[in-house]
């Protein structure tokens, strides 16, 4: 903690660190409010995980069928309708293939035939909005929230006032993007390092290098689904909500929709992380 | 183009199109009831939310009902239970008698008056541990529980732990042979507190901190795990002697963030207990040290260490094994014969639930079908006091008797 009146805390979940930025009242109870929202993450970890006995997904994966609380029932109905939308290209089934049957009446989800669930493309943004809702209903007024760089969320204002900024960097160094997520969620998806770490469910393929895109929206969660969707189809389709804001490399740059996401266009820079400025 | 036709993958919420249901059968032997159950949960802080959460993953249980005070915490709660009725007092909860069995997952000093209600009520109880924070309230719930003809289960959750049960029938096998000694210890980095806005709030909130409320580590934590000693031994520490001080959250607060006990036993063997805000290394762990063997146990996993010089048994050719620095440890597998025989002895690693899930899945079955409890209130209230005292022994930082008579 080196800014006055700012408290930083962090915690190590779904294999990347989330952190959490708190201003405006005192430190104890900012401190307080920031361990209730970590706690939110942890526990989402620990029962969305597929690499741990004991969560709902290894349970899932091993052949059980589990009966799910209404939040985690809404989670996975998310998914599906961002699935549906996007015609496959955002898809919790690892390798896209089997069946995953999430049952409205018995409010349970089972996987068969072979089906094996990942929420590797929105847990992080799960646990973020999560996190979020305790932050606000502890009556928290400026907050910044993000896990491993790529889902984030703020609230209110930064303690300059100035509204909470993440900086986006073009996959081939045509320029960065800093936006607005105050009040909002972004997510960004994809990986301009190293192929193969996306892949597109439709065919089981990696996707290119430098597939990367963005999703800016009120819910952390469907912008993560929806940013891994866009990353896989390397456009904005039709289909997504005029709710979400896109942002997508050109050849030129940024593709912004709408346009008013971008704040400012600034020089590349080396790193790419998403920031508070 | 995908076969997104080959799946049902069904999701008919609002705006979007009803897909066919073609479900198998959802009915599963495990956490299944010979009686559905009706409950309600009192307390939606984070225990109670967690109880909320373990009981949608039961089939034959209804929550027909949650309950807070505070309504920041019930609407909490109504987040992972629309369907759940709400009230701000529990004596409405009570009022329903539709409403068979209640867990109590409220601040710890509130549960004696809640608990009398509703065993007035005539409901099961679950109640979260420790019991109580008076010796004498601990007392008073147990007798009341002994006056119902109702289930009264405590929150140790060491006693429903399928991983605890099974190193308990090693502990008490020549396996381990005479105890040695005892080690526990838990550390978790958090200033313990909820965000509380102002004085009347933090006071209902922050009763972990409030000097005239808390037992502090020693009761909210370690009770949990003496209860495990105390549950293998079938003994009780006859004193107690604690240290504590304030090593990092200097926030105003009285109450210790860091703590050390020593609990002797009638045998001559002593607890050693740490525990600590501060720091989170090593998590929550027993040790057991043994003439044949030590045993350690750390929740959803437990390992036994062999003496060199003990004798080998059978099983231990195609036990599981995992190294430690320079001790190998033997994984304690519950079912370990029969996982063996399939060749998964090491998908049997760890819990396939949470420790909570197991305490909560055998209340619901000892209210259905009558099993035997798993953690009665009189067990809880011993485990309550010996924790009350060992706060009382850090508070005063002297060696506090512990009075056989209050352990009834």
């Amino acid at each position: 903690m080196s800014e006055q009146g700012v408290v930083r805390l962090a915690t190590s979940a779904m294999g990347c660190r989330f952190e959490v930025v708190l201003a405006g009242g005192p430190e104890p109870w900012l401190r307080a409010a920031g361990e209730e929202a970590l706690e939110e993450i942890e526990e989402a970890h620990r029962r969305l995980t597929r690499f741990e006995r004991g969560s709902v997904v290894y349970r899932v994966n091993e052949g059980a069928t589990e009966s799910l609380d209404d939040e985690l029932f809404d989670l996975f109905a998310l998914c599906e309708r961002v699935r549906e939308a996007c015609a496959g290209a955002f898809d919790i089934r690892r390798s896209g293939s089997g069946r995953i049957v999430l049952d409205l009446a018995a409010r349970t989800l089972a996987a068969f035939d072979g089906a094996t669930v990942d929420l590797g493309g929105v847990a992080k943004g799960y646990a973020i909005d999560r996190a979020a809702t305790v932050l606000r209903e502890a009556g928290i007024a400026s907050a910044f929230i993000h896990g491993g760089s790529s889902s984030a969320a703020g609230i209110g204002l930064g303690p300059d006032g100035e509204p909470w900024r993440v900086l986006v960097e073009h996959p081939e160094g045509r320029g960065s993007v800093k936006v607005d997520v105050s009040d909002r969620c972004l997510a960004i998806s994809g990986d301009q390092q190293q192929a193969g770490h996306l892949l597109d469910p439709r065919t089981g393929l990696p996707c290119p290098t430098g597939a990367i895109a963005v999703c800016i929206g009120t819910s952390a969660a469907a912008c993560d689904a929806w940013a891994t969707a866009l990353a896989v189809l390397g456009s904005r389709p039709s289909a997504l909500p005029h709710a979400l804001g896109s942002i997508l490399p050109s050849t030129e740059g940024w593709l912004t929709e709408p346009p008013s996401l971008v704040l400012r266009s600034t020089k590349p820079c080396q790193t790419s992380t998403a920031v508070r400025s | 183009m995908p076969d997104i036709d080959r799946r049902s993958f069904i999701a008919q919420s609002a705006g979007l199109a009803a897909g066919v249901s073609i479900l198998p059968s959802l009915s599963s032997a495990m956490g299944s009831f010979a009686a559905a159950v009706r409950v309600g949960v009192i307390g939606c802080g984070r225990q109670g939310r967690s109880i909320i959460a373990e009981l949608a993953s039961l089939p034959d249980v209804t929550l027909a009902a949650i309950c807070d005070s505070e309504p920041g915490r019930l609407s909490a709660g109504e987040r992972r239970a629309r369907e759940a009725k709400t009230h701000a007092d529990h004596r409405q909860m009570l009022d329903d008698p539709a409403i068979d069995a209640v867990f109590i997952a409220t601040p710890t000093h509130l549960h004696r008056a809640v608990a009398e209600d509703a065993i007035a009520a005539g409901k099961h109880v679950y109640c979260e541990a420790p019991l109580a924070h008076t010796v004498e309230d601990s007392k008073a719930i147990a007798a009341a529980a002994r006056g119902s003809d109702r289930v009264f289960q405590v929150g140790y959750l060491a006693r429903a732990n399928p991983v605890y049960q099974l190193a308990r029938t090693f502990f008490a096998s020549d396996a381990v042979r005479t105890l040695v000694s005892m080690q526990a210890s838990r550390a978790r980095k958090t200033t313990w507190r909820s965000p509380a806005r102002d004085p009347e709030t933090e006071r209902r909130l922050n009763w972990r901190l409030d000097p005239e409320l808390t037992t502090g580590l020693s009761g909210e934590w370690g009770s949990h795990q003496f209860d495990v000693f105390h549950w293998y031994t079938g003994t009780y520490p006859e004193r107690v002697s604690g240290l504590g001080s304030i090593r990092v959250h200097e926030d105003g607060r009285k109450v210790d963030d860091t703590i050390a006990l020593s609990l002797q036993f009638p045998s001559g063997a002593v607890l050693g207990y740490d525990a600590t805000l501060a720091n989170s290394y090593g998590g929550t762990s027993e040790l057991f040290r043994g003439e044949n063997a030590s045993i350690k146990l750390a929740w959803s996993h437990g390992w036994m260490f062999k003496e060199a010089d003990a004798p080998t048994q059978g099983w231990e050719v195609y036990a599981n094994r995992q190294q430690f620095h320079n001790d190998e440890g033997i994984t304690l597998i519950a079912g370990a014969t029969k996982l063996a025989e399939q060749g998964k002895l090491k998908e049997g690693v760890g819990l396939p639930h949470t420790p909570l899930w197991y305490g909560v899945e055998s209340f619901l079955k000892s209210v259905a079908e009558g099993a035997d409890v798993a953690c009665t209130a009189a067990e809880a209230a011993r485990s309550t006091i010996v924790g009350i005292r060992a706060h009382e022994a850090v508070t005063t930082g002297t060696t506090v008797e512990i009075d056989p008579a209050d352990l009834g």
